[in-house]
């Protein structure tokens, strides 16, 4: 059961003047059922990441309020594959997704 | 099997997404690390010299290539707390670190009897790679638990709210705030020493803070001056300029003081909370003269192992003893994590050994310290919503210094001592023979650090006997290989005996724990297992026990939950129990749980197991009414050890209690037919529980839980103070399943004339 990290980190090459994009830099996690997701925001205003569409995903919600500066998410824990798209509720251009795995068979 | 995507955004920050936990570079791919079959790793050592230890131990965040839970194929990086060692007595040794991110245990630590151990503790984690890890603190919701938080799809998954959700702060919480407990050691209990009531916070460093640190400089002005006085004067009896540097009383004061003013939350900026600040703590016990508990980025551990030579009553047993991570709320996490390392005592034991052994022309007793851990970034199963708690196959396997199933080289004809320490934090480990048999063999020779009686080594340390370690336990064993070479696998059953069922300890199939490779040259003169003449004696600190001493007896209760010990979590503003110090006393340990074996571990002093009850027991005829053990589920009086212990007793400090036998006694509990427990034998009742009809309905049935028990001695010697006695599947102390206790001493300050 790994615990995934995602930081919001602020990038240097945003600001007033340039649109903001959510990158991410390096091969994502290989979240898999089961598997924990928490935010850790480095930026110095709150961000609050919540599911596109509950409907499709299942997910109403991963945490109940929004990340502090300077603070992080408590912990999701994915309960079924499938694809998650997201975005932050209070920067509705931020947007991302995760692509969750089936969980591993147990052996007998 | 995961991608992000990129979007436009309209806000002023720009935010990247950066997935940590995943190498940079080419990724790795599934399974192709830590693979099972390769050699032992040896763990890095740091030794004492001249009689003291002075070391830095560092925690730290890191990148360590750990395994799924069993049945998980993935075998992936993932950011642990990791401890790393420094030997400062040794000017321009490296930092002893892990190669290839594999999950080595930390440092062994090698002193000897009477040493003075002096560690720099660092805590140096960057607590934004570990969520809501600073207790409340960080915290950004409006309500919290205070617990660490996980949810799923729309509900609480922990701590939840069900009838036994766990409450602050008898839960998982504050996992980044760390402290060192010197398992085994016989030394103070206060302010430097096995103190574990410290929190050691990480150091600030987050741009919210004005001011951030202690920097190196800070600590090492600082700890120099402590270390020279303590090794002068011995432990620090105060938090005050003759014993502590005023230049780092006033930073620890400036430190916290910042904290306080400047850590959000509940999604608000600074300051705290009154009621969660942390310099108002420590400001009122400085007051009152006690040590203050709460310090930031560093700690100064100094404290002198117990030396009968030096004038204490009860020596420190010289063996194979351990540390570990032991704050409350967070053992379970930290020592998943591997936050653990061996602590080897050397003294006359070792030396008789090696005097045996060491003979011309062989390799003298070659050791292996061996580390059986069990190794997670999420130890509690509830955290995942997928689990099925009593899937035994779904719980960290078990590995031996940062590997699976690794292998140990032995010449032909060689014995070695093995040095083995279940650092598990859940599961027991038997160890249950070598496969194919009739090739090696162990002997047993001392258990928990302590060396057993030569009686013991003749009666209880046969060939091959079986051993079961319970979390924290360990054993010394002689292991002789054959005059073949050969591989030999050496097989252990984790929690033997359990029933399914229990979310915290499932049952389980055997296991190959490590392979020994019998190969190269034999050797020379081949002496095999010393004689018990030759055995080393022990000290006379280790004899028996006068029982006509115990002038004290006690009862403790562990309950067949996972958080109660007589009828209570741990409560830090109460002592459970006061003893007066040198006293000796008996005391009964109790097991109400029918499906898990709570291991009893109490700090600073060990004890001799003096008499031991397993209701479950078959070997003893507790089952049947004709024959002289049998156990009456009637009459409480029947319920008690029928084999005795011969002397001389084993010592430990942490013994499994042996679990509870429910026995159905409905027809017992009903008259004129109704079933009630009132009904039942008056002598009984207390154990009887409510007589419910099963859920699936039908005639009421009453059950009387038969406790298991064993009774221990022992001498609370030499230091006075306070310290906890609790249950070593560390899941449950954090949980609550622990009891402060207090040393006072036996002879009052005042004069009456």
């Amino acid at each position: 059961m790994p615990v995934w990290q995602i930081n919001i980190t602020t990038n240097p090459n945003g600001g007033p003047t340039k649109p903001a994009r959510f990158e991410f830099a390096d091969p994502p996690p290989q979240v898999q059922a089961g598997d924990q997701v928490f935010w850790s925001n480095n930026d110095s205003q709150p961000h609050h990441p919540v599911p596109d569409d509950p409907s499709q995903s299942g997910i109403t919600e991963f945490m109940p309020t929004q990340i502090a500066a300077h603070a992080s998410s408590p912990t999701f824990a994915f309960g079924k594959a499938g694809t998650v798209g997201y975005h932050c509720l209070l920067h509705k251009d931020e947007t991302g997704s995760i692509d969750v795995g089936a969980a591993p068979v147990p052996q007998a | 099997m995961q991608k992000f995507r990129a979007a436009s955004c309209s806000i002023l920050a720009v935010l990247s997404i950066l997935a940590l936990g995943w190498p940079r570079g080419p990724a790795m791919a599934q399974g192709d690390c830590n693979q099972e079959g390769k050699d032992l790793l040896p763990i890095p050592e740091i030794s004492s010299q001249n009689g003291r230890l002075r070391a830095e131990i560092k925690l730290t965040n890191g990148k360590r290539t750990l395994w799924g839970i069993k049945g998980d194929t993935r075998c992936l990086p993932q950011q642990v707390r990791v401890l790393t060692g420094h030997d400062l007595l040794k000017p321009g040794a490296n930092d002893l670190i892990p190669v290839n991110g594999e999950p080595i245990p930390a440092p062994t630590l090698r002193v000897k009897v009477g040493d003075l151990i002096q560690i720099k503790f660092l805590n140096d984690i960057d607590t934004q790679s570990f969520a809501g890890s600073l207790d409340q603190a960080l915290s950004n919701q409006k309500n919290t638990t205070g617990c660490d938080e996980v949810y799923t799809e729309g509900k609480q998954l922990y701590p939840g709210s069900g009838k036994n959700h766990d409450i602050f702060p008898n839960c998982l919480h504050g996992s980044s705030t760390s402290n060192i407990h010197f398992h085994g050691t016989h030394t103070t209990p206060n302010t430097t020493g096995d103190n574990v009531l410290l929190n050691v916070r990480p150091a600030l460093r987050s741009p919210l803070y004005a001011v951030t640190g202690p920097s190196e400089a800070d600590v090492n002005a600082a700890f120099d001056p402590i270390f020279s006085l303590c090794e002068k004067n011995g432990s620090p009896v105060g938090w005050d300029k003759t014993m502590v540097p005023d230049s780092w009383i006033n930073l620890q004061q400036k430190l916290l003081v910042e904290y306080d003013a400047k850590t959000p939350s509940f999604g608000n900026p600074g300051p705290l909370p009154k009621d969660m600040q942390l310099w108002p703590v420590n400001k009122a016990q400085i007051e009152s003269h006690l040590w203050p508990q709460y310090h930031v980025g560093a700690f100064p551990y100094c404290f002198r192992l117990a030396d009968t030579a030096r004038g204490n009553d009860m020596g420190q047993a010289p063996g194979t003893h351990w540390y570990h991570a032991h704050k409350h709320g967070s053992t379970a996490l930290n020592v998943a994590n591997g936050m653990e390392g061996a602590l080897i005592i050397e003294g006359e034991y070792d030396a008789a050994l090696r005097r045996f052994y060491n003979i011309n022309n062989g390799p003298g007793l070659r050791e292996q310290v061996l580390m059986i851990q069990q190794l997670s970034s999420t130890p509690f199963p509830a955290l995942n919503p997928l689990l099925n708690p009593r899937q035994p196959e779904l719980r960290p396997v078990l590995s031996v210094n940062g590997r699976l199933d690794p292998v140990v080289k032995m010449r032909p004809g060689e014995v070695q001592l093995w040095r083995v320490v279940n650092g598990a934090f859940r599961d027991a480990v038997q160890l249950q023979s070598f496969e194919p048999k009739g090739g090696l063999a162990w002997r047993q020779i001392a258990q928990d650090g302590v060396q057993f009686h030569p009686d013991n080594y003749q009666d209880l340390g046969t060939e091959n006997r079986q051993i079961n370690l319970a979390p924290a336990n360990r054993a010394d064993l002689l292991v002789k290989a054959p005059a073949a070479v050969g591989k030999y696998d050496l097989i252990a059953m984790p929690n033997v005996g359990l029933p399914q069922g229990d979310p915290d300890l499932p049952t389980s199939k055997p296991i190959k724990l490590l392979t020994v490779s019998v190969e190269g040259q034999p050797v020379e003169q081949q002496r095999g297992f010393i004689t018990k003449e030759s055995f080393p004696k022990q000290p006379d600190f280790l004899h028996d026990i006068d029982p006509s001493l115990a002038r004290v007896h006690r009862t403790l209760t562990f309950a067949g939950n996972h958080y109660q010990i007589d009828n209570e979590r741990f409560n830090g503003e109460k002592y459970s129990q006061i003893m007066a110090l040198n006293s000796v006393e008996e005391w009964k340990i109790e097991n109400q749980a029918p499906d898990k074996s709570h291991p009893f571990h109490i700090h600073i002093n060990p004890f001799q197991v003096t008499e031991i009850f397993e209701p479950n027991d078959t070997t003893t005829n507790t089952t049947d009414p004709a024959k002289p053990c049998y156990v009456d589920p009637l009459k409480p009086e029947t319920w008690k050890s029928c084999a005795a212990i011969p002397a001389p007793y084993v010592w430990w400090d942490t013994f499994g209690i042996p679990m509870a036998k429910t026995v159905k006694v409905t027809d017992a509990c009903t008259s004129n037919g109704n079933t009630n427990k009132s009904l039942c034998p008056a002598a009984i009742q207390p154990y009887v529980d409510d007589c419910p009809a099963p859920r699936g309905g039908g005639p009421q049935v009453c059950t009387v839980t038969i406790p298991g028990y064993f009774k221990m001695r022992t001498k609370f010697a030499d230091f006075p103070g306070t310290y906890v006695i609790h249950c070593h599947i560390l899941i449950h102390e954090d949980r609550g399943m622990m009891q402060m206790v207090e040393v006072v001493p036996d002879h009052p300050p005042y004069k009456h004339h």
